[in-house]
């Protein structure tokens, strides 16, 4: 979510897609995807869409490294040349400040390892971001026992504020790509999507002093910046203690030089040089680490199915309370903030085991809430939730609350086939594409009655919903349109393609409860065969006034 | 409220665009009822600050106004808030009274 000066501004949502690598931007005053951004040379986004203090950027890591398969490259290459020719990138997506709009600033072109979660630096390290690697055994197959060699992987230090300057310096490279960024008009509503062809990338083989890899027990999932910007902690999924680093130690052993050694041409910062300690014998499993704001942090363990807090300064444990069962994530309301409200942590488990009615092989997933204002954590209630609950922030209501959109103005609808009214409603023909302006109103389409289309043609719905109250929503379905429907906010059109593929008449209907009368909101459209003579005609109620409608 | 006479024109107009966009549907300016009841007549049996009260604040007076209540019970569907302002409701009325043929 958004940030202003490291704390929850209440404007933006963003949510990756991993297997289509990409980021969306949500707006949180309509709760409307406004704008989806393909991420190019990324294999799976992962450690992604985190934000740095000021949501100047957001990150994108490419989870599965692979060969860049870009045109100056040649991607034909053996799987087991994995650490010849495999490589990662993490990619920064700029945000405009006032409208949100995201643009592919610039990526750092990285070894092959795999990318797992990010987050930003705030208040001393507001220039850095951190990224937990796994996978540094550089293996190709069965990652389950080959990825779980080494001691320690990597937590990845990169200064985004350098590497933005080198970009702008002209320092990177012109990578030529391909990728799709749509984009939604909330004036027209409707989005364009448009083919980018350019990005930039930097090598920081060459550019020195960009990148640090910090040397962290076993596979860290969670690399979590506390409030106060100083203090990363990282979880490894297989470790037996978090290891937690320090900001002014990393950057003094940058400026010492304490390296033991390169991986891949990028320094390997000492782990004792930059460690601020360990908490020893935590639990078993760490997974992701979040924060009260009093000093205090929660750690999700996986395996051992709790939370434990713990002290940051001392690396004491203090509290442990189990969860039903083994929890992935966890959140704090404004948690990953400068100000968690540090009141409740949220549990989301993984496996669900004994706690709902059967429902089959696959039951829903399960999710706890904890009182963590007093010394010691208390369970407040124990709910099902649908779907696998992943990574989630929370914020107060009144963030939102004031700036929520409850109607769209009907009068600033610029939608290019809006009817302003059942007046404005009509049904014409362009050769084989015949376009139907609609309206709906509790409870009732204008037109209802639609003839003269010919098997052939291509129908376009375009609904207006002429309410102007809030949650008033009416909805569109027509038989043989097989995988989408309508659903229209107040003063919102919206359009759907139908392609008749028989003669007959077909009825659409209202999908969205709109009143008493809801079950009648229903019409019909009439397809006559291929050449019929059968005139374009549209009515609603045969002795209705002011309809401009042919019968 | 008064409302003096001759009827002002502009008003008329803009009352009569807002109808068209956000009432008609459900509207008749005759006698007839459609979802809602037929605009023919409604200046005469009802006070303008009543009609204006059921503009705007819709929802109040079908929670407590009982011959708005009399209405729903006919009609079934809830008169709903088009989102008109005050300013735009005095305009609705100018228009309902030159239907009701005042000059
Ligand atoms: C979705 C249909 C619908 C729309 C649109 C609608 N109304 Fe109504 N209206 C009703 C219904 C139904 C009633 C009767 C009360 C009820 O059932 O809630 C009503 C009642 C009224 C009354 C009282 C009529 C009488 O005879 O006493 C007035 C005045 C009125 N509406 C004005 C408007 C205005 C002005 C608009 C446009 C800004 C409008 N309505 C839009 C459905 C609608
Ligand atoms: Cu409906």
């Amino acid at each position: 979510m958004s940030t202003t000066n490291g704390e929850h501004d209440g404007r933006w949502a963003f949510v990756n897609g991993n297997n289509t690598p990409r980021i969306a931007r949500i707006s949180l005053s309509t709760f409307r995807t406004e704008e989806i951004i393909e991420i190019p040379n990324s294999s799976g986004n992962h450690s992604s869409p985190f934000l740095t203090e000021n949501s100047e950027y957001a990150v994108a890591g490419t989870r599965f490294s692979y060969p860049m398969d870009d045109d100056d490259s040649n991607p034909d290459v053996g799987i087991d040349s994995y650490k010849k020719n495999f490589k990662g990138t993490v990619s920064f997506i700029g945000i405009d400040k006032e409208t949100g709009r995201m643009g592919v600033s610039f990526q750092v072109m990285l070894p092959g390892v795999n990318f797992d979660l990010s987050r930003g630096g705030r208040g001393p390290s507001k220039d850095w971001f951190f990224f937990s690697c796994y996978n540094t055994e550089q293996a190709n197959t069965l990652l389950e026992v080959n990825a779980s060699q080494k001691d320690k992987d990597f937590i990845m230090a990169l200064n985004w504020k350098k590497c933005e300057e080198y970009a702008k310096a002209g320092k990177g490279k012109k990578s030529k790509v391909r990728y799709a960024h749509n984009v939604y008009d909330e004036k027209t509503h409707t989005a364009t999507s448009t083919i980018e062809t350019e990005t930039i990338v930097l090598d920081p083989k060459e550019l020195k002093d960009i990148v640090y890899f910090m040397p962290c027990p076993k596979s860290p999932h969670g690399c979590d910046v506390d409030p106060t910007g100083e203090y990363i902690c990282g979880s490894g999924k297989l470790a037996a203690v978090i290891p937690v680093f320090s900001f002014a130690k990393i950057q003094k052993a940058i400026a010492d030089k304490s390296f033991e050694g390169e991986f891949d041409g990028i320094p390997v910062l000492k782990y004792d040089a930059v460690l601020h300690g360990e908490v020893k014998k935590p639990g078993l499993g760490p997974l992701h680490t979040e924060f009260d704001g009093k000093g205090f942090a929660y750690t999700s363990f996986f395996v051992s199915s709790e939370i434990v807090k713990w002290n940051i300064e001392k690396l004491e444990v203090v509290d442990r309370v189990p969860t039903y069962y083994s929890i992935g994530h966890l959140s704090v309301p404004g948690g990953p903030t400068r100000k968690p409200h540090g009141k409740y942590v949220i549990a989301y488990n993984k496996i669900t085991k004994d706690r709902y009615l059967p429902t089959g092989p696959e039951l829903t997933q399960s999710a706890q809430l904890y009182d963590i204002s007093g010394d010691k954590m208390k369970l407040l209630l124990d709910f099902p939730t649908t779907g696998e609950p992943h990574y989630a922030e929370a914020i107060p209501a009144s963030l939102i609350q004031s700036k929520s959109v409850k109607i769209f103005k009907i009068e600033d609808n610029h939608h290019p086939y809006v009817s302003k009214g059942e007046k404005e409603a009509k049904v014409f023909r362009e050769g084989n594409k015949v376009h139907v302006n609609m309206t709906s109103i509790r409870s009732h389409f204008m037109p209802d009655n639609i003839e003269g289309v010919k098997l052939g043609d291509e129908v376009y719905f375009h609904v207006t919903n002429l309410e102007q109250d809030w949650d008033v929503p009416h909805g569109f379905a027509i038989k043989g349109a097989n995988n989408a429907e309508l659903l229209i906010m107040p003063g919102e059109t919206c359009t759907l393609k139908w392609v008749p593929d028989r003669v007959g008449v077909v009825a659409f209907y209202c999908t969205d409860f709109c009143s008493a009368l809801h079950q009648e909101m229903q019409g019909y459209i009439r397809v006559s065969p291929r050449g019929s003579n059968n005139p374009l005609t549209f009515s609603t109620g045969n002795k209705a006034e002011p309809t401009g409608a042919t019968k | 409220m008064n409302l003096p006479t001759p009827l002002n024109k502009d008003w008329v107009a803009t009352g009569k665009a807002t109808y068209d966009l956000k009432c008609l549907a459900c509207h008749k300016l005759s006698d007839e009822k459609l979802v809602g009841p037929g605009w023919a007549g409604v200046t005469k049996r009802r006070e303008p600050v009543w009609i204006m009260n059921m503009i705007t604040n819709v929802d109040m007076m079908l929670e407590k106004d009982p011959e708005a209540q009399k209405m729903l019970e006919e009609c079934l569907v809830r008169m709903p808030n088009q989102n008109i302002t005050q300013e735009d409701s005095r305009k609705l009325i100018e228009f309902m009274r030159s239907n009701d043929g005042e000059k």
